[in-house]
C-alpha cells in the first residue's frame, strides 16, 4: 500500500514475470532479453504496478522452483506470471511453488510461449513479438484475478453398489475394508444377477463383515455429490431406510430383448422355446436340459443373433455363450443332437477360435443362414445357397440381444446421467473416463454400461473400485474445484436459463426468492451457464468478462 | 508456409480455445513442430460454451481481423453438451452478422480435438489466408463503435 | 369454433364482458387500455371495480407499454386476471412465461385481429381523436390506416396465436371466438348469440397482402444502413439510454448484462481505445450493446415496436430487430410467442443440426 497525496491508500501490485528459457526450446527461438525490455519499457501503462521481470534456465527444475520461491518471498510479489510451457505441463508445478509462499496460487498465471509460440512460429522476430503480446495479456489478466481458497470437504469413504450380479459383487469385494463399508443393494431376492453361473464372489461377499447386503431393495432417492451422498432405499415390503456414502456404483446389469419383437419369430407359452440365459441357468443348476414333460429332447437348435437387427448392435458375447452351451449339452447328453444356427459368428479375443473348435469337436451341427424365422417349433432356414429348409426341433434356444435393464431410465433421471443411443448408461468420456459418469462420484460397471462379457464386467467393476479408492481415501479430504460459478443474487432474475443448460444439476431454483442458486460442490466451472445469462448475474471465477476482455484487448493492442 | 512478413499484413485472430480439446490440439501442433502463422492469439477457456457470443462481438469490434472459436467435436464435449449450445449460439451470431451486412466470415467455429494437432495448424493456416484476402478489419480504426 | 356474436361494436361488447367477469367474481382484476374521458390521456390500467369499466378502451390503437411486460409480475400474484392484449403483447407475454417471468395459470387472455397501433408521438400531439375513427373505418375494410408504427404496418402476426378469446372485426359484424375451455367457462351466462364461426379468412388475406408488401419495403429500406459503416451511421446517434431494452417485452432482466460490472469500463479501456484509434466515442459500445442484445433476444422479438417508439434519436431499432429476429428464429423454425411449451432456441439443441458450422 502507498499513501497518496489525497490521503487515500492505494494498493500497489508487485507483479513478478518470470521467463523460462527451457534450454534451447524457448530461448533458442525467442529473444527473451528483448521481450523483457519491451515489457519493461511500457510498465508505466499499469497504474500502481511494479514489475519484476527475470529469466531463468529451467523453472520447473528443483533449483528453478527454489529460485521462484525465493523470488516471490524476497520481492514480496502480489502476482506472478510464468512464461514457459503449456499449462498442461507445469501449471500445477508453479501453483505448488506459490503455495509454499504467502502468494495465493490463484494470483498466478502461466503463459504458454513454448507449445503455442516458440515451437510453431518459424521467424524468431515474430516469435519474440508474439511472446511479448501473450505475456502482456497475462499481466493484464492476472491483475484482475482474485485470491481463491480451496475448501477441503470431509468425505465419507463408504460406497453403495446397486446390483448384486457379477460386477456388483466384484466391486463390493474390491472396496470393502475395515475402513470402508459397502452397501450392496439388490432388487431381487438373491445375489448372482444375470450372468448364468454361480460366481465364487457370492460366498465371499456374504461372508464379508464389511459388506451390508440389502436384498429385495431399490434405490429410491439420492442427493449430494462425490464424498457426500444421501441415498434413500426402499425394500419390497415398503420399508424406507436412508444411508450415506461417498460414491455410487451402478451395476444393475441388463435384460434380454424379447425374441418375438422382430415378428420373424413367433411361438406360444407352451412351446419349448427358452432363451439362452434361461437355458444356461437350468443347465448349471440341474446338469441337463429336460423338456417340460421331464423327457430329454432329441434335437435342440440354438439360434444366434436374435434381436441383433432390431437393436442395431451386436451384443458381442452371445455367439461364444451359444457355442459353449451347445458344446456343454453335447458333453452332458451325447444322445441329444444340437444344431447352432447363425448368420455371422462373432468370436473376438484369444479364446474365440477355441470355443468354435470345441463346439465342432463335440459334434454340434453348425448351419449358416441368411436369415432364420421360427413358427412354433419349426425353424425356417434361409440357406446361403438360396434354398430354404424347414426343420422342427424338440427345443429351441434363441440367443436374445442384451438390452438395458428396465430400471436404467429411472436411475439415470435420479442421478442425472445421460443414456447412450441404445439406452445404456453413458460414460463420462469414452477415452478418458470410461467408468465414470457426468455426475462425479457415480460410476458404471458391467452390462449396465452396454453388452459385455462377464470378464469385462469384472474389469469394469475393478476400474470403478479403483476410482473410488483413489478419490475417497479414508481420513483424507477432497478439494472441490474452486474456479466455479457464483451467482450475484441482486442481478438474478430467476429465469432459469442457467438451470436448463447445466448438465450437472449444479444450479437449482430458489422459487421463494425468485433466483437461481449454485451448489459449488457440484459445479465443474465450464461456464456454459455464464454465457446463457443475459443479466450478467453469473460469474465463473477466473473466467469473468473483465478478465477475458482485458486479455483480448491487450493481445490486440 | 504462410507466415511471411513481406505479405500485406499479419492478421490478428483472437482464438478462444477450450481447455480440453482445441487448446490441447494446439499444444500438440507445437509438440509436433507444425508451423503456423503468428496471427493466432490463443485465449484459453474451460469450455467453448463459456464463450458468450458477446465475446466474439467484442473481439470483432476491438479490431480482431478474425475470431476463431475452437471446441471439442460434437458429442465429445468434456462437459457433455456444452459445444451443442456453443454451436447454436454461434449460428445465431453468424445470422445476426449476415442480416446486418457485417462480414460474418470474420467469425469461425472449428471443432478440433486434443489429438488433432495437424488440423489445428491447418485451420490456422487456412483461416489466416482467408482473412488476409479479406483485408484488415475496418473496426481497427473505426472510432464510432 | 364456438363464437359469440356481438350486437354492439367490439369495444363496447368487450367492455361489457369485462364488467361481467368482474361483477360475477370470475376474475379479480382486468388489465386493459384506458382512456381518461376528461383529458384524453391514455394508459394501461389494472381495474378491479366494474364501475371503472367506463374508462376502458380495450382496443385503443395505442401501446403505452407492452402489456405483456406489464402483465408479467401481476400474473404471478395468484389473482385471477382477464387481460386484453394485442397479439404481439400476448406473444411477448408468452416469451416471458418461458423465462419464468409470468404464468398463464390464473389468466384469461383476450385478443383481437390487430390493425396496428399509433406511435406515442400521436398521443402526445393530441391527434388521436382524429385518427381513431378513421382507423376503425379503415381496419374494418382490411385497409392499412396511415401513421401507424413502422413495425405494425409490416406485421404479419396480427392474428392472435394463443388467446383464450379472440375478437375479429369484419364487415359482417364483430365476433368473439372462444378458443379454450377456460374461455367457455368464463363466458358462461354472458349474453349473446352462440354460433359456429371463424374469423373471416378473406379479410385476413387482404390484410396480410398489404402487411407483407409493407414488410418487404421496411426490410429493404434497412438494407441502406447495412454493413459496418451503416451501423456506425445508425448507432452514431445512440445516446446510450438503453430505453429500447427497458420497454422491450423480452428483455426481462432486472439488471441488464450490459449495465453490469461485466461491461463496466475503466481507465485502461479508455486509454487503449485512445491509443488504438486516436479518439473515443462516448458513451462507448452502443453498437456492442445492440449486437449483444440481438444475441440475447432477437429470436424472441415479437416486433411490437416499443423500442423504436421510445428512442429519443429515432433509430429504427424495431425494424432492425424484427428483420434480424426473423432470421435467427428461422434457423430453428422458431416462432416467438407461438406456444408457451416451445423451448427457447438457445436453451436446447439437437445433436444433428447446423452441420455446415464448425
Amino acid at each position: 500500500m502507498s499513501e497518496t497525496g489525497t490521503g487515500k491508500t492505494e494498493m500497489t501490485a508487485r507483479v513478478g514475470v518470470y521467463l523460462c528459457e527451457c534450454g534451447p526450446n524457448i530461448a533458442g527461438k525467442i529473444d527473451l532479453d528483448k521481450v523483457m525490455a519491451d515489457i519493461l519499457s511500457e510498465s508505466d501503462r499499469y497504474r500502481n504496478v511494479e514489475l519484476v521481470i527475470r529469466r531463468y534456465g529451467f523453472l520447473c527444475s528443483g533449483p528453478g522452483k527454489q529460485y521462484l520461491e525465493d523470488e516471490i518471498k524476497e520481492n514480496g510479489l502480489t502476482h506472478l506470471v510464468v512464461a514457459a510451457c503449456s499449462p498442461r505441463d507445469h501449471d500445477s508445478t508453479f501453483m505448488g511453488v506459490c503455495a509454499r509462499t504467502d502468494l495465493n496460487p490463484y494470483l498466478y498465471r502461466i503463459v504458454n510461449i513454448r507449445e503455442q509460440c516458440s515451437w510453431v512460429i518459424t521467424d524468431p522476430e515474430e516469435a519474440t513479438e508474439r511472446a511479448a503480446t501473450y505475456i502482456r495479456g497475462s499481466i493484464s489478466r492476472v491483475l484482475r484475478q482474485s485470491s481463491l481458497f480451496e475448501k477441503p470437504l470431509e468425505i465419507n469413504p463408504d460406497a453403495v453398489v446397486i446390483g448384486g450380479g457379477a460386477a456388483g459383487m466384484e466391486a463390493a469385494l474390491a472396496l470393502s475394508s475395515d475402513l470402508r463399508r459397502v452397501f450392496l443393494v439388490e432388487k431381487s431376492a438373491s445375489l448372482g444377477g444375470g450372468c448364468g453361473i454361480t460366481m465364487p464372489q457370492e460366498k465371499a461377499v456374504i461372508e464379508d463383515p464389511n459388506v451390508d447386503i440389502y436384498l429385495e431393495t431399490q434405490m429410491s432417492s439420492v442427493i449430494g455429490f462425490l464424498g457426500n451422498f444421501e441415498i434413500g432405499l426402499k425394500s419390497a415390503d415398503g420399508k424406507d431406510e436412508e444411508i450415506t456414502a461417498g460414491a455410487i456404483i451402478l451395476a444393475i446389469g441388463s435384460d434380454y430383448s424379447d425374441p418375438q419383437e422382430s415378428g420373424r419369430i413367433s411361438f406360444s407359452e407352451s412351446d419349448e422355446v427358452h432363451i439362452l440365459a434361461e437355458a444356461e441357468r437350468t443347465l448349471e443348476a440341474a446338469g441337463d436340459l429336460k423338456l417340460r414333460d421331464g423327457t430329454m429332447p432329441e434335437t435342440i437348435a440354438v439360434v444366434h443373433c436374435v434381436g441383433r437387427e432390431e437393436q442395431g448392435y451386436c451384443s458381442g458375447v452371445c455367439c461364444s455363450s451359444s457355442l459353449k452351451l451347445a458344446a456343454a449339452i453335447r458333453r452332458l447328453s451325447p444322445e441329444t443332437a444340437v444344431t447352432s444356427v447363425y448368420r455371422d459368428l462373432c468370436l473376438p479375443g484369444a479364446d474365440g477360435e477355441n470355443v468354435l473348435r470345441m463346439a465342432r469337436e463335440s459334434g454340434v451341427e453348425l448351419i449358416r443362414t441368411k436369415g432364420t424365422s421360427l413358427s412354433g417349433m419349426e425353424l425356417d432356414l434361409e440357406k446361403m445357397d438360396g434354398t430354404s429348409e424347414k426343420r422342427s426341433f424338440d427345443m429351441i434356444i434363441p440367443a436374445a440381444a442384451i438390452v438395458p435393464a428396465a430400471d436404467t431410465v429411472s436411475l439415470a433421471e435420479m442421478l442425472r446421467i445421460p443414456l447412450d443411443e441404445h439406452g445404456f448408461f453413458k460414460e463420462a468420456h469414452r477415452m478418458t473416463d470410461p467408468a465414470g459418469t457426468t455426475t462425479e462420484g457415480v460410476f458404471i460397471a458391467g452390462t449396465a454400461h452396454g453388452p459385455m462379457s462377464v470378464m469385462s464386467s469384472m474389469r469394469f467393476a475393478r476400474a470403478c473400485a479403483g476410482q473410488v479408492l483413489t478419490r475417497l481415501v479414508p481420513g483424507e479430504r477432497i478439494v472441490p474445484e474452486v474456479k466455479v460459478t457464483e451467482i450475484l443474487e441482486a442481478y438474478c432474475t430467476g429465469c432459469g436459463n442457467c438451470l436448463d443448460v447445466c448438465v450437472y444439476g449444479a444450479i437449482y431454483a430458489d422459487t421463494d426468492r425468485g433466483i437461481s442458486v449454485v451448489n459449488e460442490a457440484v459445479c465443474r466451472g465450464c461456464g456454459n451457464c455464464f454465457a446463457s445469462c443475459p443479466s450478467g448475474a453469473l460469474r465463473t471465477r477466473h473466467f469473468t468478462n473483465e478478465q477475458i476482455f482485458r486479455e483480448v484487448d491487450e493481445a490486440l493492442r | 508456409m504462410i507466415s511471411d512478413k513481406h505479405d500485406d499484413f499479419t492478421p490478428r485472430i483472437t482464438s478462444f480455445l477450450c481447455k480440453w480439446c482445441s487448446y490441447t490440439g494446439a499444444d500438440l501442433a507445437g509438440t509436433n513442430r507444425l508451423q503456423y502463422p503468428t496471427s493466432i492469439i490463443p485465449i484459453q477457456v474451460m469450455c467453448s460454451s463459456r464463450v458468450d457470443p458477446v465475446f466474439l462481438i467484442k473481439a470483432f469490434l476491438s479490431g480482431s481481423d478474425g475470431v476463431l472459436m475452437g471446441g471439442c467435436h460434437p458429442g465429445d464435449c468434456h462437459y457433455e453438451t456444452g459445444n451443442y449450445h456453443t454451436r447454436r449460439r454461434f449460428a445465431i451470431l453468424k445470422e445476426i452478422f449476415d442480416s446486418l451486412g457485417l462480414e460474418s466470415d470474420r467469425l469461425k467455429l472449428s471443432w478440433i480435438s486434443a489429438s488433432e494437432g495437424p488440423k489445428f495448424a491447418q485451420v490456422s493456416n487456412e483461416y489466416t489466408e482467408q482473412i488476409r484476402k479479406m483485408g484488415k478489419n475496418p473496426t481497427r480504426k473505426s472510432v464510432f463503435l | 369454433m364456438n363464437s359469440i356474436v356481438m350486437k354492439q361494436d367490439a369495444s363496447t361488447a368487450i367492455r361489457e364482458l369485462l364488467a361481467y367477469l368482474l361483477s360475477s367474481s370470475r376474475v379479480d382484476a382486468v388489465l386493459t387500455m384506458r382512456q381518461v374521458p376528461e383529458t384524453g390521456s391514455c394508459d394501461l390500467g389494472l381495474i378491479t371495480d366494474p364501475s371503472g369499466m367506463v374508462e376502458a378502451e380495450p382496443f385503443l390503437p395505442v401501446m403505452t407499454a407492452n402489456a405483456g411486460q406489464a402483465l408479467s409480475s401481476i400474473s404471478m400474484s395468484g389473482k385471477r386476471i382477464a387481460a386484453v392484449l394485442k397479439p404481439c403483447e400476448l406473444r411477448g407475454f408468452t416469451e416471458r412465461v418461458k423465462r419464468e417471468q409470468g404464468s398463464f395459470d390464473n389468466l384469461l387472455t383476450i385478443s383481437s385481429i390487430c390493425g396496428g397501433v399509433f406511435p406515442l408521438e400521436k398521443v402526445i400531439s393530441g391527434d388521436l381523436e382524429k385518427l381513431v375513427p378513421r382507423y376503425i373505418e379503415k381496419t374494418a375494410r382490411a385497409e392499412a390506416p396511415r401513421g401507424l408504427r413502422e413495425t405494425c404496418k409490416a406485421c404479419e402476426e396480427f392474428v392472435p396465436m394463443n388467446a383464450d378469446i379472440s375478437v375479429s372485426v369484419t364487415e359482417h359484424g364483430s365476433l368473439m371466438h372462444l378458443h379454450s375451455d377456460r374461455a367457455e367457462e368464463y363466458t358462461e351466462g354472458f349474453e349473446g348469440e352462440r354460433i359456429e364461426a371463424r374469423a373471416d379468412q378473406s379479410h385476413i388475406d387482404r390484410m396480410m397482402k398489404s402487411r407483407s408488401a409493407a414488410k418487404g419495403k421496411l426490410f429493404q429500406s434497412l438494407e441502406k444502413s447495412s454493413g459496418l459503416d451503416g451501423l456506425v451511421d445508425l448507432f452514431g446517434k445512440c445516446v446510450g439510454c438503453h430505453g429500447c431494452s427497458r420497454v422491450c417485452p423480452i428483455c426481462y432482466c432486472q439488471h441488464c448484462d450490459f449495465e453490469s460490472i461485466n461491461f463496466d469500463y475503466n481507465q485502461p479501456y479508455f486509454q487503449e481505445s485512445l491509443e488504438a484509434r486516436g479518439a473515443l466515442r462516448l458513451p462507448p459500445d452502443t453498437i456492442l450493446f445492440q449486437l449483444g442484445r440481438l444475441t440475447h433476444m432477437s429470436f424472441s422479438c415479437v416486433g411490437c415496436g416499443m423500442c423504436s417508439d421510445v428512442c429519443p434519436v429515432s433509430i429504427p431499432v424495431a425494424g432492425i430487430f424484427k428483420k434480424t429476429g426473423e432470421r435467427t428464429a428461422g434457423l430453428f423454425d422458431y416462432v416467438p410467442g407461438r406456444d408457451s411449451e416451445e423451448p427457447i432456441p438457445v436453451m436446447v439443441f439437437k445433436e444433428e443440426e447446423l452441420g455446415d458450422i464448425g
